[in-house]
């Protein structure tokens, strides 16, 4: 790229480049700290002793990560960590509600009031509400034990303790209840084309537990809230204000709300429209690329996201953007078993003999 | 900014390990995610640089010593992070980059320059690399990229100018 265009774009950019890092991420980095020591303690142990021909291959599967654990509080919550060891790692939620993404093979404990919860490797919530625990499974299994009783509950199914009747049930999206809204102020447009509303996932899990309800806020807020990389709240502002409008700014940042807020399933129908309907835009080309890394990343449709990658390489056949675009399309192939990944990686080969992708590409594609 | 100076020991009252980490967490985590390009190795590069500040007993309350001697640690620890990665990345074991390293609001063509810079410099030697990226990403001064990096002036404009000129041909090749 030219000196001069990389300059510029990197005085425009410097400032937002930056991690996702906030109070609970911080804390919990600290509370891994004497993992960590531990973890240093035994590497030069082992160093002495053991002769490491593959030096940098092997270090970088013998140094795992202080955590094999995403926690993820939502708005105010707050939640310990009690035991973070090499084989397993338990939590403590003290407040509101938490999300515990596991890898497969580690096990975790979460206890909340008089509630234990083990887990080996899924996504669940658990949410405290005054001196009950609410829990909730995304995917995986999860056991519960109350008063020595255990309760397994299952991907898609919520459950309370103290039990509610009917407290193991499949989780239904269910719309909030109407509430009195403000009229939004918004500049007098031409009468817009409106994208139809997202079905929220699950949104009584992330109201925050108050004695009334919150009332609506302004239609700006969410995209505020999301500016500042908060896309929790941001997510639950976007329920309750207008839908986004029709436009690829406003529907690529609900996007990125959807997929950042961990609902990339309604991240789909706004990349879609600005493909379908404003493709003439340059923002189109990367709307399609997102689409294509949800699919694939994120809901696990390797070959409805391979035709995203290849909708990139349609829209912006010279942008650098289609190099991109061609590699994951046929990593897509390859992880949906489809026989043209092959054609195409030689196709890719030709087409970019220098790429730095070349090798991920041979490997999908089966070359040599 | 990086201050890189020397860091003198014994100015008390100095702070504890958790008022340390408290205070210059975010600031070493931002700084190693510029040099990594991976939110993914944030975590765990500033375990180490926190371990390392502990078993380096640092005693200084200066904020300019103290956020010097921070960022040369980090910036010794990205190293050696990215060359791991180089090499699991020669045996097909590497991760996939972040596609989105600019919080919203960026134009997407900022958007995707940058993550295709980054994917650019993954594949470039690390000592360029980090040189060329506390140069242009973190605007530090040539002295103290030379300093922060542990070589000469005369190597670090070397180091830096080869990346450059990578990044140029890349362009060309587009």
């Amino acid at each position: 790229m030219k000196p001069e265009t990389l300059a510029q774009h990197l005085d425009e950019s410097r400032d937002r480049l930056e991690p996702r890092w906030d109070d609970a991420r911080e804390a919990h980095v600290q509370a891994g700290l004497p993992h960590r020591a531990r973890l240093h303690r035994r590497r030069r142990v082992a160093a002495g002793v053991v002769a490491v021909v593959l030096v940098g291959v092997i270090a970088s599967f013998a140094v795992p990560r202080a955590s094999q654990v995403r926690v993820e509080p939502i708005a105010d919550a707050r939640f310990e960590v009690v035991e973070q060891s090499k084989t397993r790692e338990a939590y403590r939620v003290e407040r509101g509600a938490v999300w515990f993404d596991v890898k497969p093979g580690r096990a975790v404990r979460v206890d909340a009031e008089e509630v234990e919860v083990e887990v080996l490797g899924t996504r669940f919530l658990v949410e405290r509400v005054d001196a009950r625990v609410h829990i909730v499974v995304d995917h995986g299994v999860v056991r519960a034990k109350w008063k020595g009783q255990l309760s397994t509950v299952n991907g898609g199914e919520e459950a309370w303790f103290p039990p509610r009747e009917k407290a193991l049930k499949a989780v239904e999206p269910a719309l909030p209840p109407p509430v009195e809204v403000a009229e939004p102020e918004v500049p007098a447009l031409p009468e817009p084309v409106v994208a139809p509303t997202p079905a929220p996932k699950n949104p009584r899990l992330l109201k925050p537990r108050t004695a009334e309800m919150i009332p609506t806020v302004s239609a700006q807020t969410w995209k505020e809230l999301a500016q500042a990389g908060e896309f929790e709240r941001a997510w639950e502002e976007m329920q309750k204000a207008v839908p986004p409008r029709d436009e690829p700014a406003e529907l690529l940042l609900a996007a990125d709300v959807a997929r950042l807020s961990r609902h990339p399933d309604q991240a789909l129908a706004p990349l879609r429209r600005i493909i379908e309907q404003h493709r003439t835009d340059p923002r189109a080309p990367l709307a399609a690329f997102t689409l294509g890394r949800v699919l694939l990343d994120d809901l696990g449709r390797p070959r409805e996201a391979a035709a995203a990658f290849e909708r990139v390489r349609t829209l912006a056949p010279d942008m650098p953007l289609a190099e991109d675009a061609f590699a994951r399309q046929i990593e897509a192939l390859f992880r949906g078993q489809a026989p043209e990944a092959r054609q195409l990686a030689e196709a890719f080969e030709k087409k970019y003999p220098t790429s730095a992708r070349l090798r991920a590409v041979r490997h999908f594609g089966g070359l040599p | 900014m990086i201050l890189a100076v020397p860091l003198r020991l014994a100015d008390p009252p100095a702070p504890s390990a958790d008022a340390l980490y408290r205070q210059y967490a975010r600031y070493v985590a931002r700084l190693a995610f510029r040099l990594v390009g991976r939110d993914g190795d944030v975590d765990d590069l500033v375990q180490d640089v926190f371990l390392a500040a502990t078993a380096a007993k640092v005693t200084s309350s200066n904020e300019h010593e103290l956020k010097g001697w921070l960022s040369t640690v980090t910036v010794r620890l990205a190293s050696k992070r990215l060359r791991r990665r180089r090499l699991a990345r020669f045996f097909g074991f590497d991760d996939a980059p972040d596609e989105r390293l600019l919080s919203p609001g960026a134009s997407p063509e900022t958007v995707t320059l940058v993550a295709q810079l980054y994917r650019r410099l993954d594949t470039l030697p690390t000592a360029e690399r980090l040189a060329w990226t506390l140069r242009h990403v973190e605007n530090e001064p040539l002295e103290e990229v030379a300093r922060v990096c542990g070589c000469s002036l005369a190597t670090a404009k070397r180091r830096i100018a080869a990346v450059q000129e990578a990044l140029t041909e890349t362009d060309h090749e587009a």
